[in-house]
This record gives C-alpha cells, sequence and structure tokens, in this order.
C-alpha cells in the first residue's frame, strides 16, 4: 500500500474514532439530548386570586393562573406571596404536546413576576431536562416565554 | 525512516487535537453556564440571629382554621442572609401524626443566580437541591439548614 493510501485509511479511522468518541459524551447525559431553546408565548385564560387578605397581593396570599400558548399546549403558574416586599415563590409548568417541563423559584419584581426560575425536570420530549425559564409575566395577559434547556 | 512513520504521526496528532477540540465544544455547551469549570461547589452561610421581623426576614402563616399548623395549613418564610443573597421558604404541611411531614419547596437567591431545593423537611435539615439559574443553572445535590431561634449554618453542596 502507497504512503498516500495508507494515510488516507488512517484518517479514516481518525474520523470514526472521532464520531465514537464524542457520541460516547453524548450518551452520558439524557438532558444533552434536548438542548434547546424554545420560545413561547401564552394568553393568559384564568386567573384565580387564592387571596386571605381582603387587599390581594399581600404575604401569604396566592393565586393560580392559567395561559394558552400559541401553537399547542399551555401553561399553569401558582404563586404566593413572600414576606419579602415584592417578592413571589412560583410553581410554573409547561404542557406542551412533546411532553412537560416544570419550573420553580423566586421573583423580586411582584406582582408582575417576570425574571428567570430554574426548570427542574420534565416529561415526555422533557425528560431528565435541566434549564431555566425566562418569563415577562407569569400572571400577565400576554407572556414571552423562553425556556432554555441544558 | 519509512515515509509511513511520519504520516502516522500527522494523523495521530490530527485525532487526538480532533478529538479535544470536538468533546471540549461539546462539553461546554452542555454544560453552559452551571460548571464554569468548576465541578463540585459549597455554599455556606452562617446566619446570625434573626433580626427585626419585616426587615432581615419573616413568617407569614396560611392557616385555615383557628389552630395553627394543620394538615392542609401553609406558611412562607423569608430570611436575608449575608452578603445579599436571601433565602425563602414555602412549605405545606401534610400530617403531623404519627410523624411530621411537611412538604417543602427552599430557594436560595444569591447575586450569580437561584439555588432550589425541595422535598419533605427532616429533623436533618437536608433537602436535595433540583435547579438553579445564572451560574447554578441545570445544578444538583444538597441544602442543609440548620437556622433556629439563634441563627445557624446554611451549607448547600451542589455540582
Amino acid at each position: 500500500m502507497s504512503p498516500m493510501r495508507s494515510g488516507a485509511a488512517l484518517m479514516m479511522i481518525a474520523v470514526a474514532i472521532l464520531i465514537a468518541a464524542c457520541g460516547g459524551t453524548d450518551a452520558s447525559g439524557s438532558a444533552a439530548d434536548t438542548a434547546s431553546t424554545m420560545r413561547l408565548h401564552a394568553h393568559r385564560t384564568k386567573f384565580q386570586p387564592i387571596y386571605q387578605s381582603k387587599q390581594g397581593s399581600r404575604p401569604g396570599d396566592a393565586f393560580v393562573a392559567s395561559s394558552e400558548i400559541a401553537g399547542g399546549g399551555h401553561k399553569e403558574a401558582y404563586c404566593v406571596f413572600s414576606p419579602r416586599r415584592r417578592t413571589s415563590w412560583c410553581a410554573v409548568t409547561v404542557v406542551l404536546p412533546r411532553g412537560q417541563v416544570t419550573a420553580e423559584g423566586v421573583f423580586t419584581n411582584a406582582p408582575r413576576a417576570a425574571g428567570e426560575i430554574a426548570v427542574l425536570s420534565g416529561s415526555g420530549a422533557f425528560e431528565g431536562a435541566r434549564g431555566t425559564l425566562r418569563t415577562t409575566g407569569v400572571a400577565a395577559a400576554d407572556e414571552s416565554i423562553t425556556v432554555r434547556l441544558l | 525512516m519509512s515515509p509511513r512513520r511520519p504520516v502516522l504521526r500527522v494523523v495521530a496528532a490530527t485525532v487526538a487535537a480532533a478529538v479535544v477540540t470536538a468533546c471540549g465544544t461539546t462539553d461546554s455547551s452542555k454544560s453552559g453556564a452551571r460548571s464554569d469549570g468548576a465541578g463540585p461547589r459549597t455554599l455556606r452561610w452562617d446566619v446570625p440571629a434573626p433580626g427585626r421581623p419585616g426587615i432581615d426576614g419573616n413568617f407569614q402563616p396560611i392557616f385555615h382554621g383557628r389552630t395553627p399548623f394543620l394538615p392542609g395549613d401553609s406558611y412562607i418564610v423569608w430570611n436575608n442572609l449575608p452578603g445579599g443573597s436571601h433565602e425563602h421558604i414555602f412549605c405545606v404541611i401534610a400530617r403531623q401524626t404519627p410523624r411530621r411531614t411537611f412538604w417543602c419547596t427552599r430557594t436560595y437567591v444569591t447575586r450569580s443566580g437561584q439555588i432550589v431545593a425541595a422535598g419533605d423537611e427532616q429533623p436533618t435539615g437536608t433537602l436535595p437541591v433540583v435547579g438553579g439559574t445564572g451560574a447554578y443553572a441545570g445544578v444538583r445535590g444538597t441544602a442543609t439548614d440548620h437556622l433556629g431561634r439563634h441563627g445557624g449554618p446554611i451549607t448547600i453542596r451542589v455540582r
């Protein structure tokens, strides 16, 4: 075999090794398979206050907000107002045709509740997902949501 | 030296460089902000005794009857932590007997991002860390909170 042919053969082996090596890294993390960013638009359809105080939006007050997602799916948010000024804790679930993503965390601009919270996990195509969910306001009439999966 | 040796060396060097480059890139895109190349990380706050209610923290009961802390009741707590961070705890009481079961979620808000822990509040004070944002996006680990009337330590271990 000439040195040229031998070099070409070795290069093919090298490419195969490269693919195999990186493929092995991919397989080690299931969430990596779904690495992506989803940009969604939600329109609020229901807002249910769960108020203990007469004024509303006071510490201990809560609400559930439901929204329809453009293109299919819906989003549910449950939030409780913290005793800290302008702060609320929220759990948000985005239900899409391919599965669910659940996020949880604190917003420090209540009652608007805009910002970034942690994606804890998911189901279906999002099983084992980790990442972040950014919203322009969990209880807003129109909301932009960006889900970033690692 | 045979003509094959230089070819072999070049190919081997190319493969090694390509594997390192390609796999390094994949790693950093997967880990995103969470790794910082740091691996396991420990955060610890030594929290002093609670200060003035409403200034340094507060406890807000969400009780449904005259008797407090019944199953179905809940509460939300806020504590300022040293260094400008703060902690929020939201708990729902599942049962009091024969064994206390409080389902709780704790969120630690730091300058670098949030860390979320959730689960059954045990006497050990340890809950699993289930996620985070910013520098803590995608983290897993444990959060141990021993805050009492006289303050105490909070230790978070994540990777």
